[in-house]
C-alpha cells in the first residue's frame, strides 16, 4: 500500500547483508563500525567510528543492528569521559529496528531494540534508551539520561511524557521492515 | 564588500582536518579545528575544540577573538565578536553577533540566543532550555571540566591524523 | 493530511451505534487499532479507556530498580537510590566529586589526574548547571543519597503532621475497614491483588467530616461512621493551623515586596511534582527524589480476565498475557490513489531535483478532495488470523434520534457526500508466518487463491475500461484484499469526509482461540480439516476519514485518473 521511497543507484552502496549506504555520508573510521544487515545510512550523516578507545587491539566503536535508519544529516558520535583521570571515548551499541529522524545528533551510550527517535533530536552524552522507548522531534535529552522501555519521551530537557501501547514492538518492527522494503532504486534505473 | 583574501596562520601543534572550510584571515592556536566563513579576522585561541558542523562568523569588520579552552559542540553556530576562556557552546546552539561572551559560559544544547542589543555575559553564565532561561553557575565543577577538555584535546591530537587527512600549518 | 481509519470501542456508549463521526466529541470513542484490547470471553475490543488498570510493580525510572511493593509506601512512591531530580530543570542530577583545591591558575598547569572524587560530594544538573550546594546539601561519600535526604523530607512539619495523623486515625481505620471494606469489595474487586486492594479501600474510606460520596447506602454509611466517631477522641494537630497561616504568610509578603524579578518565585512545575510545601523561593528549592512509576495490568471491565500482564522485570517489553486487538481484527489502512499517484509523481520528479517548494505546494493540491467531483478511495485489509477471513462492509446505520433534529438534518442534508462500498462479501487470504519475510516476491505463494485474483482483475478490467473508478476488490496476496469504494462530493458540500463503516468478518472457530498467540500456532492450522468448520461472525464499527473537502474552480487539477 504504502508508496516506494526512491533514491537514485548512484548515491547508495549496498552491501552483501542488504545494508545501503549512501556515498555522501561521512563514515571515519570504517573498520571500527559494525552495520546488522539491512541498516540504511542516509545522506549527509555523519558516522564517527574513528573516535575509539585507546589501547591495542581492534575496536568496535559503533555497532548498528538490523532494520536501523541513521536519517538524512544526522551525527553519530560516541561519548566520551574521563574514568579515574583517563580520557577515553566509549563504544555506542545500538540494537535491531532503530529509526533515527533527519538532522538528529546521537552521543548516547545504549539504545535498545524498536526504538524511534524523532527529527532534530539531540540525545546527549552517555544517554540508556531502554527498548521500545519513542523520542518525539525536537527533544534535548541532557547527557546521562536514561529513558525506560515503552515510554515516550519529549521537551527540553527531555521528560516522560506517557506510557506507549503494549503492541509497539510489533508496529515498530513493521514499520522498520516496511520502510526497507519502501526504499527503493528509482523505477527508471532498476 | 572586498574580496575576502584567504590567510591563514595555523600553529604548528593545531589539528586542522582537511574538510574544514576556511575563508579569509584566520589564525589558530594550538589547538583543534574551525571552519569559519567571511567578513572580518578571526583568531582562535589555543586548546580549542571544535567538533563536526559547528559554524564560526565573524559578522563584523574588526578581529573576532576568540580565548582559550573553548569548546564548540556538534553543529553549533556561533557568531559573538568575543568570547573569553572555557566557555561551551553545546550541540547545535546559536549565538547571534549582539552577544558577546567572558567566560566559563555555557550556552545549552539546542538554545538560541538573540539578544536584540549588544550585550556581554557574565561570567558563569548559563542559558538553557527551550525559552533561553538564565542562571549564573557556582563553578563547582569547573576544575573538572577543564581537566576533561584538556585531554579530550590531547587525545584528538594525537588520534584525529590516525584517521583524517589533515591541513598544514606554516608554524608560527 | 493523508487518510486515516480509527476503530470504534463502545466502551462508553448504551446505544449499539458509534457517535456521530463529524462531532469532535466522538473522537474520545474512536481509537487506532493499535491501542485496543480484545477480550476472546467477551468477545469485545476494549480500549485504554474502559480497561482496569491494576499495578503490578514499581521501578524507578532513572536506575531501573524494581522497588518491592513493601517498601514502595516506606519510600514514599519516591526512588530511595541515588536518583534525584533538579528542582530547577527537572532533569537527572548526578552525583560529582568536588574540584580539587589547587585552583588558583590551573589553567596553565599540567593536566591533573586526581580526579578520583574528592569528598565532599554534591548533586549537579548538566542541563542547567544547578548543584546541591547552592542550598547547602553536600555529602561525604557518593552512595546512599536518598537516605541522607530523606532524613530532611520526613522531618518537614508537614511530613511530621501527616504521620501523626495517621497514627491517630490508625484504629479508627483499622475498625471502620472491617466494617465496610466488606460489601464494596466482594461485590467490584473480585480480582484485585493486595495492592490495588490496599489502594482503592484507602480511596473508598470515609474521611471523618468529609462526606461521602456513595448514593446507594449514603444514609446507612453515614449513621455508622458518626456511631464510630465517637469512640475516638479529637485531634490536636502540632502546630496551631491559624498560627502557621500567619507566620508563613507575613514571610511570603515580605519575599514578595522584594521581588526583583519574578524568577525568584519557584514556577508552577517546579514546585508541582513536590508531596510536601515547597518554598516559595526559587534558590530554596531542595533536589527531589525520583517518582517511582510502575507497570501496569489491565482487565477486560465486564469479564475481568486479564487482557495485558507484563513480564515482572521492569524493563522487558514482553507480556506473559497480551490480548490485543491488532491479533483479532484485520488491520485497515485508507488511501487514496488519485493522491497517491500525484506523490509518487512527485517523489520520481523531485529524484531528479524539481525546488522543493514547488513540490511541497503540488503535495498539498495534488491529493486534495474537491468539491463537486467523485474519488475512489482504496481500503486494505490485513489478515491477522490463521485462517482465511470472509469480509463484508457497509455505512453505518444512522439511529433515528439523531434524523428527528431538524437543524442537524439539514446541516447533514447540505453536506452529504455519497459513499460506495462493495457489497459483497470478500475473501482476505490466512496469515502465515511466511508472510513475514518475504519482501518481494508474494506472488509464488498464491495458490487458491490466485483464481479469485484473477477473477476480480476481470470483472474489474470489464466494468471499469476506461475509468478505472470501480466499487470491488482491486488486489489480493498474502493476507492483503484491497477493495476500493468511491466517494462523491455534491458542490456545496463542506467540512471532512468522514463516516462510519460497519466491518463485519466471519472466521472459522472450530478452534476455541482462533489466534491466541500468534507465535506460538503454526501455519497448518489453517489447512486444518478435522471437521466441518463452524464459521462465526464478528463485526465492528470504524471511522474512516478521507480529509477535508476543498471548494475551488479548478477541474483540471482534479482530471480523474
Amino acid at each position: 500500500m504504502d508508496l516506494p521511497i526512491y533514491y537514485t543507484r548512484a548515491e547508495y552502496i549496498e552491501t552483501d547483508t542488504g545494508n545501503k549506504v549512501s556515498r555522501r555520508a561521512t563514515i571515519s573510521g570504517p573498520q571500527n563500525i559494525i552495520l546488522g544487515g539491512k541498516t540504511i545510512i542516509a545522506s549527509g550523516a555523519i558516522i564517527r567510528g574513528d573516535l575509539r578507545r585507546t589501547g591495542p587491539g581492534h575496536a568496535v566503536v559503533i555497532s548498528l543492528g538490523r532494520y536501523c535508519l541513521i536519517g538524512e544529516g544526522c551525527v553519530m558520535r560516541p561519548p566520551y569521559k574521563t574514568y579515574r583521570g583517563n580520557f577515553n571515548y566509549y563504544p555506542m551499541k545500538i540494537g535491531d529496528h532503530v529509526h533515527i529522524g533527519a538532522n538528529s545528533i546521537v552521543e548516547a551510550a545504549t539504545i535498545g531494540n524498536h526504538v524511534e527517535i524523532g527529527k532534530n533530536c539531540i540525545i546527549g552524552k552517555f544517554t540508556i534508551i531502554k527498548d521500545c522507548a519513542k523520542i518525539a522531534d525536537n527533544t534535548v535529552i541532557p547527557p546521562n539520561t536514561v529513558v525506560p522501555a515503552l515510554a515516550l519521551f519529549a521537551g527540553s530537557p527531555g521528560r516522560f511524557v506517557e506510557d506507549l501501547p503494549e503492541s509497539t514492538p510489533e508496529m515498530v518492527e513493521a514499520q522498520t521492515k516496511q520502510y526497507y522494503t519502501r526504499f527503493q532504486p528509482l523505477p527508471q534505473e532498476r | 564588500m572586498p574580496p575576502i583574501r584567504d590567510k591563514f596562520t595555523i600553529h604548528s601543534k593545531a589539528v586542522v582536518c582537511q574538510d574544514v572550510e576556511l575563508k579569509g584571515d584566520i589564525t589558530i592556536g594550538a589547538g583543534k579545528p574551525p571552519m569559519p566563513l567571511p567578513s572580518g579576522p578571526i583568531v582562535i585561541g589555543s586548546g580549542c575544540i571544535i567538533e563536526e558542523g559547528a559554524i564560526i562568523v565573524n559578522r563584523r569588520k574588526e578581529v573576532m577573538r576568540i580565548g582559550d579552552d573553548n569548546l564548540f559542540e556538534i553543529g553549533c553556530r556561533v557568531e559573538s565578536p568575543t568570547v573569553g576562556n572555557c566557555n561551551t557552546v553545546c550541540t547545535r546552539a546559536r549565538v547571534h553577533h549582539t552577544l558577546r561572551m567572558s567566560s566559563y559560559c555555557v550556552i545549552g544544547a539546542g538554545v538560541l540566543v538573540v539578544p536584540t542589543e549588544d550585550e556581554m555575559l557574565d561570567d558563569y553564565t548559563t542559558i538553557y532550555g527551550p525559552s533561553a532561561e538564565r542562571r549564573i553557575w557556582s563553578g563547582r565543577g569547573k576544575v573538572q571540566e577543564m581537566d576533561l577538555r584538556r585531554k579530550h584535546a590531547e587525545y584528538l591530537r594525537e588520534m584525529l591524523p590516525k584517521f583524517n587527512r589533515l591541513r598544514r600549518g606554516d608554524g608560527t | 493530511m493523508a487518510p486515516k481509519i480509527e476503530y470504534y470501542c463502545p466502551c462508553l456508549a448504551e446505544s449499539p451505534y458509534p457517535p456521530p463521526p463529524h462531532l469532535a466529541s466522538s473522537s474520545y470513542s474512536f481509537h487506532a487499532l493499535h491501542n485496543l484490547f480484545f477480550c476472546e470471553e467477551c468477545d469485545a475490543v476494549r480500549c485504554n479507556r474502559c480497561v482496569l488498570v491494576e499495578v503490578s510493580g514499581y521501578y524507578c525510572p532513572n536506575c531501573l530498580f524494581e522497588v518491592p511493593s513493601a517498601s514502595v509506601r516506606a519510600e514514599k512512591n519516591r526512588c530511595a537510590r541515588n536518583c534525584f531530580l533538579c528542582p530547577n530543570c527537572r532533569n537527572t542530577l548526578t552525583v560529582v566529586p568536588s574540584d580539587p583545591p589547587e585552583d588558583v591558575d590551573s589553567r596553565m598547569s599540567p593536566i591533573v589526574s586526581t580526579t578520583l572524587g574528592e569528598p565532599p560530594f554534591f548533586l549537579y544538573c548538566n542541563h542547567c548547571r544547578w548543584d546541591s550546594a547552592e542550598v547547602d546539601i553536600t555529602f561525604e561519600k557518593p552512595t546512599g543519597l536518598a537516605a541522607q535526604l530523606q532524613k530532611f523530607e520526613d522531618s518537614a512539619p508537614e511530613s511530621l503532621e501527616f504521620e501523626r495523623l495517621k497514627e491517630h486515625f490508625e484504629p479508627f481505620l483499622r475498625a471502620s475497614s472491617s466494617s465496610t471494606a466488606l460489601p464494596s469489595a466482594s461485590s467490584h474487586h473480585v480480582h484485585t491483588n493486595p495492592i490495588t486492594a490496599a489502594a482503592s479501600s484507602a480511596l473508598a474510606r470515609d474521611i471523618p467530616g468529609v462526606g461521602k460520596y456513595n448514593p446507594l447506602s449514603r444514609s446507612r454509611i453515614g449513621r455508622d461512621k458518626a456511631a464510630h466517631r465517637q469512640e475516638y477522641p479529637d485531634y490536636k494537630s502540632r502546630v496551631e493551623v491559624g498560627h502557621a497561616a500567619a507566620l508563613s504568610g507575613e514571610v511570603d509578603v515580605e519575599l514578595l515586596r522584594h521581588l526583583e524579578t519574578v524568577g525568584e518565585v519557584a514556577s508552577l512545575e517546579q514546585r508541582w511534582s513536590n508531596s510536601w510545601v515547597t518554598p516559595l523561593r526559587a534558590s530554596d528549592l531542595k533536589p527531589l527524589r525520583i517518582p517511582l512509576q510502575s507497570k501496569k495490568s489491565k482487565r477486560c471491565p465486564s469479564c475481568r480476565h486479564i487482557l495485558i500482564k507484563p513480564e515482572q522485570k521492569a524493563q522487558s517489553t514482553r507480556f506473559k498475557i497480551k490480548l490485543v486487538a491488532a491479533n483479532y481484527l484485520p488491520a485497515i489502512a485508507v488511501t487514496l490513489p488519485h493522491a497517491q499517484a500525484a506523490l509518487e509523481m512527485m517523489k520520481r520528479s523531485s529524484a531528479k531535483s524539481v525546488s522543493a517548494a514547488a513540490a511541497a505546494e503540488e503535495q498539498q493540491t495534488a491529493g486534495a478532495l474537491i468539491a463537486g467531483h467523485s474519488y475512489s478511495f482504496h481500503l486494505a485489509f490485513t489478515n491477522p488470523l490463521y485462517d482465511p477471513i470472509q469480509i463484508r462492509l457497509a455505512k453505518a446505520v444512522v439511529p433515528a434520534h439523531m434524523t428527528e433534529d431538524a437543524e442537524a438534518a439539514e446541516r447533514a442534508r447540505r453536506s452529504t457526500f455519497q459513499i460506495q462500498l462493495p457489497s459483497a462479501a470478500f475473501p482476505v487470504g490466512a496469515f502465515a508466518e511466511a508472510w513475514e519475510y518475504d519482501d518481494e516476491d508474494e506472488d509464488m505463494f498464491l495458490d487458491e487463491d490466485g483464481v479469485e485474483l484473477l477473477d476480480a482483475r476481470g470483472k474489474k478490467g470489464k466494468d471499469g475500461r476506461g475509468k478505472s473508478r470501480s466499487v470491488g476488490i482491486v488486489d489480493k496476496r498474502a493476507n492483503v484484499t484491497i477493495v476500493s469504494g468511491e466517494v462523491l462530493i455534491p458542490k456545496e458540500a463542506r467540512g471532512d469526509v468522514k463516516f462510519n463503516m460497519l466491518v463485519s468478518y466471519t472466521y472459522r472457530s472450530d478452534d476455541p482461540e482462533p489466534s491466541e498467540e500468534v507465535e506460538v500456532g503454526t501455519p497448518s492450522r489453517s489447512h486444518g480439516t478435522n471437521k466441518a468448520p463452524e464459521m462465526k461472525n464478528f463485526s465492528f464499527y470504524t471511522v474512516v476519514d478521507l480529509g477535508s473537502i476543498m471548494y475551488r474552480e479548478e477541474p483540471k487539477l482534479t482530471a480523474d485518473l
